[in-house]
């Protein structure tokens, strides 16, 4: 049996009741420290903005007024009856679809391409594609506005030699949608290209081989080896074109249309902006707002419900 | 001569990077239809690239490949008929086994009843039926192993390539998948090739070893032949474990042969081998299961002094020093301690002489090769132990 001397009995409680206060106890004010710091900032740049939209689609306000004048749903039926609603969301899902073709399809075929078909220049094509998105976008834009000026452009006077006039894409409904995602994916698709090529890292070169030994044709290594073993990255790169894209498509659209032709190039977050500092009615800029994010929350739902079950984690 | 038909036939063939880095000098070599090959060396020989020169994985910078009568330099992987079991195995991770085994095929729109056929055969002749529904994560390291085996068997291809498939596995699962493999070779009949740096592993596979060391072919032999009748130092040396003794020899004319400062004489058979060759200046090789020790001194043989004793438990390792030179002995038991002085005299039958020079052998006495190959190759009774097993 064990024998222990007051003394040391002593000790261990005293242990003991040491080593408890080191494990947060419930309802105590240590874990509530750990996280202010984070809450706080959360608190004023997530939390308190999110509540205010929310407070301020409810009324009519134009930012100078002492008075807000409460206003029910109004806000969120204007929006309905807005003869443009239809355009600007239609925009949103020609944008995202546009951005999901050039930034998320494009990239992962390039990084198979550079990781498992071509043997030569690979550090070469990896640089030379990661370039821009190192550039700042509005750089790029001016970049574009350039070259594609319909008179002086060079690509106006590459099309003119073979008899072809260039179009002015700015005031073009639909062609002034697909330059300007153009324009964004220019800087986006570099560093989705990067993240999408390392996820393809994770794939063992061996794994190709034996595919390659089978004769697996390219597109079947593809879709049935390369894309399921690196889709927890690609769901990450799906994800990002969605969202970084709908954000940076902004800096064109204020740059070169402010939302023209007659909003043939307005997508929800820049007719956010718009109303709320063009027109200055902010309670329809939040009401706008708070759809949005219940777009943004329904495009995740689904990412969760169908997507998310299929993908491979390595561990 | 019988025609190459399923072959494989190297013809001066060069494997070089960036023409800097030379892998493979000058191959020749021809692997027979439906033989064991074992590809054996060290690491970095070029026998896992020879390998994946015939799986179409790597370029063939200079020379001529034919298989099956063509030559395949240009040949995709895909085209050539092989099939390949990978080191790391090389499954689909996100495949079930079944989905590992029938992917391919299923590609490739063989029929669904004989996919199904080909799968149950293959499933049951490796005792994987209660897995087929798992992942390989799910798996131990020899059920993954047997997966890759079944993987490439299911395709019935004219070429299977083993690229050290045993070696993440651990000693014992080794010895049973061995035996497995040959099973198999014999119940599918396709040409096997199998690289591999274990040598025990190379003696119970091979119908014939090839051995390679810096990108060169050393040997090109059945097993028993590496063994006993190596055709240089190095074969001589990598295989059998302890390795051979190999000691500085003079030959000083006639019967006399000098180790350091003492002298033997050679029988009638060998002399003539050495006068034939007429350098002076060789190497004598002796196996330590062949250099039998007696004690105390004997003016005929080589006389030594024990330096110490290793216990295998089964077998004793007798360190001696021969002069400068450090021996090994196997023996059943010992009787001298260290410091002792001992004696062996060579047994002659399983001496081998080497030119110091060139390192290659000097051949072996016509008496000593008739009805060798056959008898008593302990290996050969392994393999055949394995097959009916």
């Amino acid at each position: 049996m064990l024998c222990l001397t007051k003394k040391e009995e002593n000790l261990m409680t005293k242990n003991n009741s040491s080593a408890k206060r080191l494990i947060p106890q419930k309802g105590g004010i240590r874990p509530w420290l750990f996280i202010l710091p984070a809450a706080v900032v959360f608190a004023v740049f997530m939390f308190y903005p999110l509540i205010y939209t929310i407070y301020l689609s409810f009324f009519d306000w134009n930012m100078i007024k002492p008075v807000k004048e409460f206003v029910g749903l109004q806000n969120y039926l204007d929006i309905f009856t807005d003869p443009n609603i239809g355009k600007i969301f239609g925009n949103t899902l020609i944008y995202i679809v546009l951005l999901l073709i050039f930034d998320f399809i494009a990239p992962y075929i390039f990084s198979f391409i550079l990781s498992f078909v071509i043997k030569m220049g690979k550090n070469f094509y990896r640089s030379v594609i990661f370039l821009p998105s190192v550039v700042s976008l509005v750089v790029g834009t001016m970049l574009f506005v350039w070259i594609l000026n319909p008179i002086s452009g060079p690509a106006a006077k590459l099309m003119g030699l073979f008899g072809l006039t260039a179009p002015v894409w700015s005031t073009t409904q639909g062609l002034v949608i697909v330059v300007i995602s153009i324009m964004t994916s220019w800087k986006i698709f570099g560093y989705n290209f990067i993240v999408a090529l390392s996820g393809m890292g994770g794939v063992p070169l061996e794994v190709i081989e034996a595919a390659r030994m089978d004769d697996i044709p390219l597109h079947r290594i593809f879709l049935n080896i390369v894309v399921p073993m690196s889709s927890s990255t690609g769901i990450y790169v799906l994800i990002l074109s969605i969202v970084q894209g709908m954000q940076q498509v902004f800096t064109p659209i204020n740059m070169v249309t402010q939302g023209g032709p007659d909003y043939g190039s307005t997508n929800l977050i820049y007719n956010v902006y718009n109303e709320a500092f063009g027109f200055y009615k902010t309670g329809t800029a939040s009401a706008y707002a708070i759809l949005m994010l219940v777009l943004f929350g329904l495009l995740l739902f689904l990412e969760f419900k169908y997507v998310e079950k299929g993908v491979y984690y390595e561990n | 001569m019988i025609m190459a038909g399923k072959d494989i036939i190297f013809e001066n063939v060069k494997k070089s990077y960036d023409d800097k880095t030379t892998i493979i000098e000058n191959l020749n070599l021809t692997i027979k239809e439906g033989e064991r090959l074992v590809l054996l060396g060290p690491s970095g020989c070029g026998k896992s690239t020879t390998l994946r020169m015939i799986a179409g994985l790597e370029d063939i910078t200079d020379g001529k490949l034919i298989m099956d009568g063509k030559v395949v330099n240009d040949v995709p992987s895909g085209k050539r008929g092989v099939s390949m079991v990978f080191q790391n195995y090389a499954l689909y991770p996100h495949m079930t086994v079944e989905k590992n085994i029938t992917y391919a095929l299923s590609v490739h729109k063989v029929d669904k009843k004989d996919i199904k056929e080909r799968l149950e055969q293959v499933l049951k002749i490796l005792g994987l039926e209660e897995y087929a529904g798992r992942k390989p994560k799910e798996l131990s390291g020899g059920q993954r192993q047997r997966v890759a085996l079944a993987r490439a068997l299911v395709k019935r291809s004219d070429y299977l390539l083993l690229d050290e498939p045993l070696s993440n596995l651990d000693a014992k699962l080794r010895l049973q998948a061995r035996k497995e493999l040959v099973k198999i070779h014999e119940l599918y009949g396709q040409t096997f090739i199998y690289v591999t740096h274990d040598q025990v592993e190379a003696m119970t596979v091979a119908n014939r070893i090839a051995l390679m060391k810096d990108g060169v072919l050393q040997m090109l032999d059945t097993p028993y032949r590496v063994y006993h009748r190596p055709a240089n130092v190095f074969t001589a040396t990598f295989i059998g474990s302890p390795s051979m003794n190999i000691m500085e020899a003079e030959w000083a004319g006639g019967e006399r042969l000098l180790v350091g400062n003492q002298c033997i004489k050679l029988p009638q058979m060998w002399k003539e081998i050495v006068e034939k060759h007429g350098k002076t200046k060789l190497y004598l090789g002796i196996r330590p299961e062949n250099l039998k020790l007696c004690p105390g001194y004997n003016a005929d043989g080589l006389n030594a002094e024990v330096e110490y004793v290793e216990d295998y438990g089964n077998r004793y390792g007798i360190y001696i020093k021969l002069g400068e030179l450090e021996l090994i002995s196997m023996a059943d038991s010992v009787f001298a301690g260290r410091g002792e002085k001992v004696h062996f005299v060579p047994d002659y039958s399983h001496i081998h002489l080497f030119d110091r020079e060139s390192t290659d052998s000097l051949g072996y006495p016509a008496e000593l090769e008739e009805g060798k190959e056959e008898s008593n190759s302990f290996m050969q009774a392994i393999l055949n132990e394995g097959v009916k097993a």
